[in-house]
């Protein structure tokens, strides 16, 4: 049973409804402003978000919003470690799903999912020749050999 | 069953979107901003949507530790630089701890930041030379550190409206006013880090700042000018220290060469954490040293939250006869934790124990939360 007030309803895309408590809703700077411009009565509706990430969305901010702020400080940096954890399991799914989190992240402006998606995105990137890049995020290379060699040349610095 | 499987994750695997060229420049910018600039400017190569990718990136971090010669850290700086096409940079970052940067590239990194409204700097340089004291002009600056092991030219005050966190490591602050305050112009300063600095000073240090929330203090070391001539192991009482903070919550102290510390009026204190490193011993022998932490102590009184490093606790409890004379510093804690380190300790001398907790309206917790942890460490059973 929740402990705290309100329940706020939100709508998919895909016209699914999910309720939530507030305290989790107002993760979402989008959705609290909704809320305190009077918006919330008869749900939500999120036209930019579909059920599927959405529900990833909500499972995140419910997460975080449990998490134990310890007064006790001793635990204090153990629960930080387990959050981490949990964070990097969140995000171990297909480009696809990771994508669309960045963009519902974007749009419900939930700064640590965006941060935490975006991150794990500059982590692909880690080690990687341009080449190997472009094949795990399927950048399509549209230069002509001669085209690519002149960037490079152009940016000849940055690739010591 | 299985061959439709796997044609339709070949199908799905050779026509995959390019979903991350798809997502708008800020939402790039933001996944770029997690990489050393290097690697972000590199992305200009991956095909031409990505090519000026890079030019608007608002968040430049520059390591040198990604380079091999320092030449080209040194035209990569310039050429970064040179190139970027936005005029608001939220995030300038060098760090070249080991290798010397030209006294022009410091004062174009310096110029940049001011053409370019940055609003946080952090500088990891060494022994920079050039126009440091422009870095003091850049209004729009709200988190500043700088790393830098030199003289750090001052204005007579720092007035930067806009700055929240100031962190100075390892430089040597001079002034012969006789009130050295550099701080009280800077109306928003919420945080503030003093590690490793030293202070050359005519009379008085003083840390004025009324906004101030949290005040870290590891590692400094005063000096006196007198007449022209530097004494550096002044006699401690005029190694003196004001501190006039009085939104104060949070303080943090290394103890390593001792100051004569004056904390006015900070009645919101609330965490205090304390530790002793290894100073000179040549100060240390001086026996005033002990007195002078003892009157640290009761001007924290205040503290609801006291973390000590097991040095600390070591040097009080040396001076056990010392300790048993002095009234209780603390009338209001709630918490006490003993660190070295990063490890929590629980053993603590019961001279020291003492001292800390009596006087504390939750003495009797306290007391027993340290004797009940050296209970559990003994292999007999429990006799109650």
């Amino acid at each position: 049973m929740s402990s705290t007030g309100r329940k706020i309803t939100l709508k998919s895309s895909d016209g699914e409804t999910f309720e939530v408590d507030e305290a989790v809703a107002l993760e979402s700077q989008t959705i609290k402003h909704m809320i305190e411009d009077d918006c919330a009565d008869n749900g939500i509706p999120l036209p930019n978000v579909t059920s599927k990430i959405l529900s990833k969305v909500i499972e995140y901010c419910k997460k975080h919003v449990e998490a134990p702020k310890s007064d006790d400080r001793d635990r204090a940096t153990s629960v930080d470690d387990e959050l981490k954890a949990w964070d990097a399991d969140f995000v171990k799914v297909d480009n696809s799903t990771l994508f669309d989190l960045i963009l519902a992240a974007n749009y419900l402006k939930i700064k640590s999912l965006l941060d935490l998606t975006c991150q794990t995105v500059a982590d692909m990137f880690k080690g990687k020749t341009p080449n190997e890049i472009r094949k795990t995020v399927h950048i399509k290379n549209d230069f002509t050999p001669d085209e690519e060699e002149k960037v490079r040349r152009e940016n000849q610095w940055a690739f010591e | 069953m299985d061959n439709t499987y796997t044609k339709k994750t070949k199908w799905h695997e050779e026509t995959q979107m390019d979903r991350l060229s798809d997502l708008p420049d800020c939402l790039l910018h933001h996944i770029l901003s997690f990489m050393d600039s290097k690697y972000a400017v590199q992305t200009c190569i991956l095909s031409k949507r990505w090519v000026s990718v890079w030019t608007h990136l608002p968040v430049l971090k520059l390591d040198s530790k990604f380079f091999n010669r320092v030449g080209n850290f040194r035209s990569f700086i310039s050429q970064v630089l040179d190139h970027c096409e936005t005029s608001n940079i939220l995030t300038l970052s060098i760090c070249s701890p080991k290798k010397n940067l030209a006294s022009s590239l410091v004062d174009k990194i310096i110029s940049f930041a001011v053409s370019h409204s940055v609003q946080e700097l952090d500088l990891s340089l060494k022994y920079p030379i050039g126009d440091l004291q422009n870095v003091f002009r850049c209004q729009s600056l709200r988190f500043l550190k700088l790393d830098l092991f030199c003289v750090l030219p001052l204005p007579n005050s720092i007035s930067l409206a806009s700055l929240k966190t100031l962190i100075l490591c390892k430089v040597t602050l001079k002034s012969e006013n006789h009130c050295f305050d550099l701080f009280s112009s800077c109306l928003d300063l919420q945080n503030l880090v003093l590690d490793c600095v030293f202070l050359t000073i005519s009379d008085i240090f003083n840390i004025s700042a009324p906004a101030l929330v949290s005040l870290t203090i590891s590692k400094i070391i005063v000096n006196v000018a007198k007449d022209a001539k530097i004494m550096y192991y002044p006699p401690i009482k005029d190694r003196k220290v004001v501190i006039t903070a009085p939104r104060l919550t949070s303080f943090s102290f290394t103890w390593y060469r001792p100051v004569s510390l004056s904390m006015d009026n900070s009645p919101l204190l609330e965490n205090v954490n304390l530790s002793m490193s290894r100073g000179d011993l040549l100060d240390t022998q001086e026996e005033g040293c002990f007195m002078f932490l003892i009157d640290m102590l009761r001007q924290l009184g205040n503290a609801r939250s006291l973390t000590v490093s097991l040095g600390l606790v070591k040097f009080l409890s040396v001076h056990s006869r010392l300790l048993e004379e002095q009234p209780f510093p603390f009338s209001k804690l709630e918490s006490l934790k003993v660190v070295k380190g990063r490890q929590i300790r629980k053993k603590i001398p019961p001279n020291v124990l003492n001292f800390l907790v009596q006087g504390t309206p939750m003495a009797g917790e306290l007391l027993a939360k340290f004797r009940k942890r050296k209970r559990r460490m003994c292999k007999q059973p429990m006799d109650d």
